[in-house]
């Protein structure tokens, strides 16, 4: 009770982050701890080794200031024992589609024209007049279509069947408003250079709101190109191809095709209990990480040169060489999440530059280390601070402390710090044991897998798209959040969002670079965090879990960035209700929320309110 | 003025002074077409963006475009203080077309092609 009063922070060197909880301890009871403050700042350097000084520093000060001392001085800062975890993303396209000899133009472009099919042989428009058969004409950049119309319409007065026509601009409305027979045709085909001439060929333009229904099936095709059963069935990748478009054509050349192809990408290496397993990563990521589970726990795993994943896991192993100067044979890969994906992709020998949804498999992989350098990081921190430094608690331990001090909690508890580059987890039994895990993919591995299933190319939208609500801008005083609702804006919104799906970000509205609807978008957002968060959850719980039953777990509390996003928690949550588990998102101290529970559980830890955990 | 968009279906009005370049009015109503949107025509003064103002205010459809003696087009919205679209007088022909168009995205409730390009 006579103790002066002392100035103590506690700081939580993070993957990402790094958070500071300020206090004033008197004593060692409960009562006297008097939290003034806390901070977040992001992390220099990978945790866990030196470059996390100007971190930690930055995030005392921040915590001074912010409780109206900023000249002070700590008395004692104590930092958590953080040892550097480095993880990595690659993604792998395990299928291609090739169209050869320019069979077949399957795009969607907003406006063709006409309704209908048509069939015939391909003529140029300069060569048309004086055919005998039915003709397809094919008009090539430059064309005018006033111009277009009225040759066409001469052919058709001389008694040419012209059936359909496939146009280089975007003016197939145009031309068909003009003339005199209306015939399906199809617009913005980039490289209709390369139609082939002289062939026979089918148009088919499906009315507003359809899809086409002949090109679009074998046996269609079959009785369009009058083809046997063996030709059928060689085309009937075209048919699939054209599935869902509104607007399509196919060109029957002697040798032409359509290939689905597998493409073969390495084999990974996977080893644990004593013996190893090579899987194709072409064979997708039910097939990986069924042999991950077959030889679990895993030790190590090894990627083929040359490709994708070998190369992100080779370069996972040097960053960690680097970091803690460990060789590259002591480093280990101690997990791997492959996950299923399509990415939409142009297809090879396209006339149109179609797209075509293709399988991948991202891969994200975690190595992890127990040679910490925080020692240096204290030394250095004491130095600059002028103050004394002390490491205390292992990873995991303290967090579940900080965590237990969320109202309605209680022993057993288990945490999941859903981060960047890994999910962790940690569980405290009746005993007062902790045990830990980390797994690799979190909200990294979201992230890149909505800028690829998007075919956005673009990490900061996808990031926008990971974080914030989605909504449709329907007017420009208008907008339709995701969820129903109607929100109207007394200023109108500029035209760069109008009619576009967007984000609803605290800066306003950001357009979403898509051609597809706001559900499509939704669904992609949620599947992903879905593959990877709710996937990790369940995993990493189970591996804490004792017996590996989730039943067994009592509470489960959420901690870290990814507590505080607006979908994950939920999802979480409803994953986990079927075991009977309580899921909620942390609020350490009944105020903190999600953040800071190791910074605030070393300041506990430190004054005596909480017992220190696991350690003898 | 009494409008062209009393009778018949709504249309989105292109206001061109007399002297407005064919050339450019053809591309802007090509445009108009193109997306499947009535279109109709009224007369304009010099300025185009008064003229723009003019023909959204009258249109049905609330979205008017004008087009100047020197080829300048301008794309309105009754209902929106400034100018959707802006085109100066020496613009590309396919850009006229695209403005066009865009008038006509404007009442389908589609993406501006333009707006996305700045």
């Amino acid at each position: 009770m006579g103790e002066p009063v002392r100035v103590v922070v506690g700081v939580d060197v993070g993957n990402s982050t790094t958070e500071a909880c300020l206090a004033e301890v008197a004593g060692d009871r409960a009562d006297r701890v008097d939290r003034l403050a806390s901070s977040l700042t992001p992390t220099t350097g990978v945790k866990g080794t030196p470059a996390n000084t100007a971190g930690a520093v930055t995030a005392v000060r921040r915590a001074l200031e912010a409780a109206g001392r900023p000249s002070a001085v700590p008395d004692t800062v104590l930092l958590n024992e953080a040892t550097p975890v480095i993880s990595g993303l690659a993604m792998e396209t395990i299928s291609e589609t090739i169209i050869t000899e320019s069979t077949m133009i399957g795009h969607n472009p907003d406006t063709p024209g006409g309704e209908g099919i048509g069939v015939g042989t391909t003529v140029a428009l300069a060569e048309l007049g004086g055919q005998d058969g039915p003709v397809v004409v094919v008009v090539g950049a430059g064309a005018d279509f006033d111009d277009v119309a009225e040759r066409v319409n001469r052919a058709v007065a001389d008694g040419v069947d012209v059936t359909a026509a496939v146009l280089h601009g975007d003016d197939a409305v145009l031309v068909v408003n003009r003339l005199t027979r209306r015939i399906p045709v199809v617009d913005e085909v980039s490289a209709v250079d390369r139609v082939p001439l002289g062939m026979l060929a089918a148009v088919e333009v499906a009315a507003p709101g359809r899809t086409i229904r002949t090109l679009s099936d074998s046996y269609g095709l079959a009785s369009t190109f009058d083809l046997d059963s063996d030709q059928t069935r060689q085309v009937s990748p075209v048919a699939r191809a054209l599935a869902g478009n509104r607007s399509a054509v196919v060109v029957r050349t002697p040798a032409g095709d359509v290939t689905d192809r597998r493409i073969p990408v390495g084999t990974l290496t996977v080893t644990g209990s004593g013996r190893s397993l090579d899987v194709g990563v072409d064979e997708g990521a039910e097939a990986i990480m069924e042999a991950i589970r077959r030889v679990a726990p895993l030790t190590d795993v090894h990627g083929e040169a040359g490709t994708h994943v070998g190369g992100m896991l080779a370069a996972v192993r040097d960053t960690m060489t680097d970091v803690t100067g460990q060789p590259s044979s002591e480093i280990a890969i101690r997990d791997v999440l492959a996950v299923d994906t399509l990415v939409p992709t142009t297809v090879q020998g396209g006339l149109a530059g179609e797209v075509a949804r293709e399988n991948a498999v991202a891969l994200a992989a975690m190595v992890r280390t127990s040679r910490s350098r925080m020692q240096a990081v204290a030394d250095e921190i004491a130095a600059q601070l002028g103050c004394e430094v002390l490491i205390g608690g292992v990873e995991g331990e303290v967090a579940v402390r900080g965590a237990l001090t969320t109202p309605g909690t209680a022993v057993p508890i288990a945490i999941v710090d859903m981060g960047g580059g890994s999910t962790d987890a940690a569980l405290l039994d009746r005993d007062g044991r902790v045990s830990a895990v980390h797994v690799a993919g979190a909200g990294e591995l979201v992230t890149k897998l909505v800028d690829s299933e998007l075919g956005l190319e673009d990490r900061d939208a996808a990031e926008s798209v990971k974080r914030h609500p989605l909504a449709k801008v329907e007017s420009f005083f208008h907008v339709r959040h995701e969820d129903g609702t109607v929100q109207f804006f007394d200023a109108p919104l500029p035209p760069h969002v109008f009619a576009r799906v967007v984000t609803v970000t605290p800066e306003g509205l950001v357009p979403v670079p898509v051609r597809t609807t706001l559900e499509a978008v939704r669904t992609v957002r949620r599947e992903a965090k879905r593959r990877v968060f709710v996937v990790n959850t369940l995993r990493a719980l189970a591996q804490v879990a004792p017996q590996g039953s989730l039943r067994l777990l009592g509470s489960v509390v959420l901690l870290g960035g990814s507590a505080l996003d607006f979908e994950i928690p939920a999802m979480v949550a409803d994953a986990l209700a079927p075991h009977g588990v309580v899921c909620g998102i942390g609020n350490v101290h009944g105020t903190e929320g999600p953040r800071n529970a190791v910074a605030a559980g070393l300041v506990d830890v430190h004054a005596g309110l909480a017992e220190p955990v696991g350690a003898p | 003025m009494s409008s062209s968009d009393d009778e018949g279906p709504p249309t989105v009005l292109v206001a061109s002074h007399t002297d407005a370049p064919p050339a450019v009015v053809r591309e802007v109503l090509a445009g108009v077409e193109e997306q499947g949107v009535p279109t109709a025509g009224v007369g304009g003064g010099d300025d185009p963006d008064a003229g723009a103002r003019h023909a959204a205010r009258e249109s049905r459809l609330e979205v008017g475009v004008g087009v100047g003696p020197d080829g300048a087009v301008v794309v309105r919205h009754a209902l929106v203080a400034d100018p959707v679209l802006v085109l100066p007088p020496g613009a590309r022909a396919a850009d006229r077309r695209q403005a066009g168009g865009d008038a006509a995205r404007i009442v389908a409730g589609l993406p501006l092609r333009c707006g996305a390009a700045r």
